[in-house]
């Protein structure tokens, strides 16, 4: 292998761990967002409980008792309000995501990744 | 019920830790609704600040300063500057175990000034019902990298907690909790020996860590809980902090198999704990001109 081929080699290296650890930057970004307070606990937001809770409010149920992510019962008084928060959390933290990860994907070099 | 954040601040001869908080001052008035600082700092401290900043903009930014003796301490602790740099210095900001008695608030944030606040998710801790929050968890920014001193005091110790950011409510459990630490920091030579750990100076952590088994019953209990954030981030004084833009910090990160050299990276709308404190002394000026 010349220097040169070399060279660009450890180059693209460098590319692809910057980009990795930048995807990963924005993936725990994601996931922090996901957390919500609500009523004394605190909940990550996810698929499962989007369809728990949504699972709930179609049988006109109004309020329930949920285990947050301590493990804490929590008293949930309005049913369809928590649902629509955090459902709202959630495309937002999402959306988000997904637009900063398709920016990321268009970048071919180092110093675009972080700029 | 007064809420609000509590920083420890006190320079030693080459860290501004006042400029420093009130960077992060800066920060948390422009990211977070529960926004009232308070720093417990000393005499030469708050004087240094005032000769860099007028009264008028510190105040603006910090709601109280208290100011108490800096005590002497033999103290020391390592400050790296990237690899290339390191100073020994005395670490003053060992007073955190009177928290309880120093805080104005029923409710505190108590964060180190070095954790810098770039968004309002520490403001659901006031929301969740737990008197006691602190992290076991945090991540470091550069993902690949993962050291063994930030899971477990030592190798067949006990868990490590973070009290880079503490939330407590002014409770009878928190101030056995404050006190303990004040305990453990007294017979701090009895405790290495006890929970197998070596460190050449006194920790924070390793205090609230020990406290926190303690309270547990010398157990993995549930005594205090997780902060609403799944994890802290931080990274190293390995790493160098070269530029913020608003609530953008860009770093160089040291290539864990690979010392000295570096890879870039971008955090934004992150809270990230910022180890290389000549960095962020480098930068406070420009965090505090972009976030005021």
């Amino acid at each position: 292998m010349t220097d040169q081929r070399l060279e660009k080699a450890l180059e693209f290296a460098n590319y692809r761990s910057t980009l990795a650890n930048q995807k990963q930057k924005l993936k725990d970004r994601c996931e922090a967002q996901l957390n919500y307070a609500y009523n004394g606990g605190v909940f990550h937001i996810n698929e499962t409980l989007i369809a728990f809770i949504d699972s709930f409010c179609r049988q006109d149920k109004k309020s329930m008792v949920m285990l947050d992510s301590n493990k804490t019962p929590i008293d949930i008084e309005d049913l369809q309000d928590f649902y629509n928060q955090i459902t709202t959390r959630w495309f937002e933290s999402v959306n988000e995501y997904h637009r900063q990860h398709s920016e990321l994907a268009n970048k071919r070099k180092v110093h675009k990744l972080v700029d | 019920m007064s809420r609000g954040i509590l920083f420890y601040a006190h320079n030693n001869r080459h860290i501004d830790y006042g400029k420093i908080a009130l960077a992060n001052s800066c920060l948390i008035k422009k990211h977070m609704k529960n926004n009232s600082v308070t720093i417990v700092t000393d005499e030469g401290t708050v004087n240094w600040l005032y000769k860099a900043y007028s009264k008028e903009f510190v105040d603006s930014k910090i709601d109280n300063i208290m100011v108490e003796r800096r005590r002497n301490t033999p103290n020391k602790k390592r400050y790296h500057d990237t690899r290339y740099s390191k100073q020994v210095e005395t670490f003053y900001n060992i007073d955190r175990h009177n928290s309880y008695h120093y805080s104005p608030y029923d409710e505190t944030l108590l964060l180190d000034v070095d954790y810098m606040i770039c968004n309002n998710q520490f403001d659901m801790c006031w929301d969740v019902n737990q008197d006691i929050q602190i992290n076991k968890h945090s991540k470091d920014i550069l993902s690949t990298r993962q050291y063994d001193e930030f899971t477990r005091l030592g190798e067949q110790s006990i868990d490590f907690y973070w009290a880079t950011a503490v939330f407590f409510r002014k409770t009878e459990e928190t101030e056995i909790l404050f006190n303990l630490v004040n305990h453990v920091q007294q017979n701090y030579e009895y405790y290495k020996l006890l929970y197998h750990f070596n460190a050449p100076s006194f920790r924070n952590d390793f205090a609230f860590s020990i406290a926190i088994h303690l309270l547990n019953g010398m157990a993995n209990n549930n005594f205090v809980s997780s902060l609403p954030v799944p994890f802290l981030q931080h990274s190293h004084g390995f790493d160098d902090c070269i530029d913020v833009e608003g609530t953008k910090f860009k770093f160089l990160l040291e290539k864990p198999n690979n010392p000295g050299d570096y890879l870039v990276c971008q955090t934004q709308d992150t809270n990230i704990h910022v180890m290389n404190k000549f960095a962020l002394n480098r930068l406070s000026d420009k965090i505090i001109k972009e976030n005021s």
